[in-house]
């Protein structure tokens, strides 16, 4: 299990949606589509994750088609994506009480 | 006249660059280069285009072949409709038609602060350097003789050759200039840093005189080699 910080919103959503693999414009619409509109996410930010995410080998270039560069999650994407998943989850359960006190 | 050469605002002027580049394709002018000092401009089509500036900060051991951005840069930002124009040391422009819709570079203020203190950290080593050169030409200055000193030897060169003496002072001049626009930079890239990271995005479309600022380094330079100039023909036909 990979041991780690709290993720970035952008992070998250950036390897939620690699785990179809995919290029920067698709990227963006495809997090739209997962967050049901509320992400908008500039090219700037995209490629700032996307370089910071392959040093920390969370996703690797995979090649590239009509001049668009194709990623792709690595395993170790996989494992920090399900972590960050529980630890949300688990954020989550131990809110209920929020919901009991009304 | 097909071509034109304009001075730019300075490189911590973003929202300024961006609205100068906007405004030029407006009225027929689009960008082709930019330099240190000047933009290069191709005539064309008024069109409406958003230009936007990305701060790509090279490292020095960094090939000039090697900065700005990479290729991987340029594939996602034109994915997104964005589309590199020119760069020159950390100043990277991109462009895209109005009717694109293209998305912001950056939709939350705080995803540009990291690029701006990269380039504000700049300006501290340029304004660094500049008192650094100062402290050695003062130091020079005091040890040997006083301000008053200082001030009558000149005033007595001004008499005897007065070119060379505006040359002179000219220099000095243009020195205070770059010592000024260093620390209106570190000022203004300080004070946007901490706006973007409090969420106050980028004003794309400032209201701003920057262009006096060139003027007067432009009329510095001329006195500079005017001066030159005509010392050299007193020199050579007297």
């Amino acid at each position: 299990m990979v041991n780690q910080g709290p993720m970035t919103e952008a992070t998250y959503y950036i390897l939620l949606a690699l785990m179809k693999p995919g290029h920067g414009y698709g990227m963006m619409q495809r997090i739209r589509e997962l967050s049901n509109g509320r992400i908008n996410m500039g090219p700037g930010t995209l490629y700032g994750v996307l370089t910071r995410m392959k040093k920390e080998g969370l996703i690797i270039m995979t090649g590239e088609y009509e001049r668009r560069k194709n990623y792709h999650i690595t395993e170790k994407g996989i494992e920090a994506l399900h972590a960050e998943y529980e630890r949300l989850k688990t954020l989550v359960q131990d809110g209920k009480i929020l919901e009991e006190e009304g | 006249m097909e071509n034109l050469y304009l001075f730019h605002p300075s490189s911590y002027a973003i929202g300024e660059t961006e609205k100068f580049y906007s405004d030029m394709a407006a009225k027929g002018w689009k960008l082709e280069e930019r330099g240190r000092l000047l933009s290069h401009f191709q005539l064309s089509k008024p069109s409406k285009l958003r230009y936007r500036v990305e701060i790509i900060p090279p490292k020095f051991y960094e090939e000039e072949e090697n900065r700005g951005p990479t290729s991987e840069q340029l594939s996602v930002f034109r994915e997104c409709g964005w589309r590199y124009v020119t760069g020159h040391d950390a100043v990277h422009i991109f462009c895209t038609r109005e009717s694109n819709n293209a998305p912001e570079l950056y939709l939350e203020p705080i995803e540009q602060a990291a690029p701006i203190k990269k380039l504000r950290n700049r300006y501290i080593l340029y304004l660094l350097g500049a008192l650094f050169f100062f402290s050695t030409y003062a130091d020079g200055l005091f040890i040997h003789h006083s301000f008053t000193e200082w001030i009558t030897r000149h005033y007595n060169w001004f008499i005897e050759n007065p070119a060379l003496e505006i040359a002179h002072f000219s220099v000095i001049l243009i020195y205070f200039w770059f010592l000024f626009s260093f620390c209106k930079g570190l000022i203004k890239l300080s004070l946007l840093h901490n706006n973007l990271q409090k969420g106050i995005p980028l004003d794309h479309s400032p209201k701003s005189k920057w262009q006096y600022s060139k003027i007067i380094l432009f009329i510095f330079v001329l006195f500079e080699i005017i001066g030159l100039i005509s010392y050299l023909l007193s020199e050579l036909f007297l």
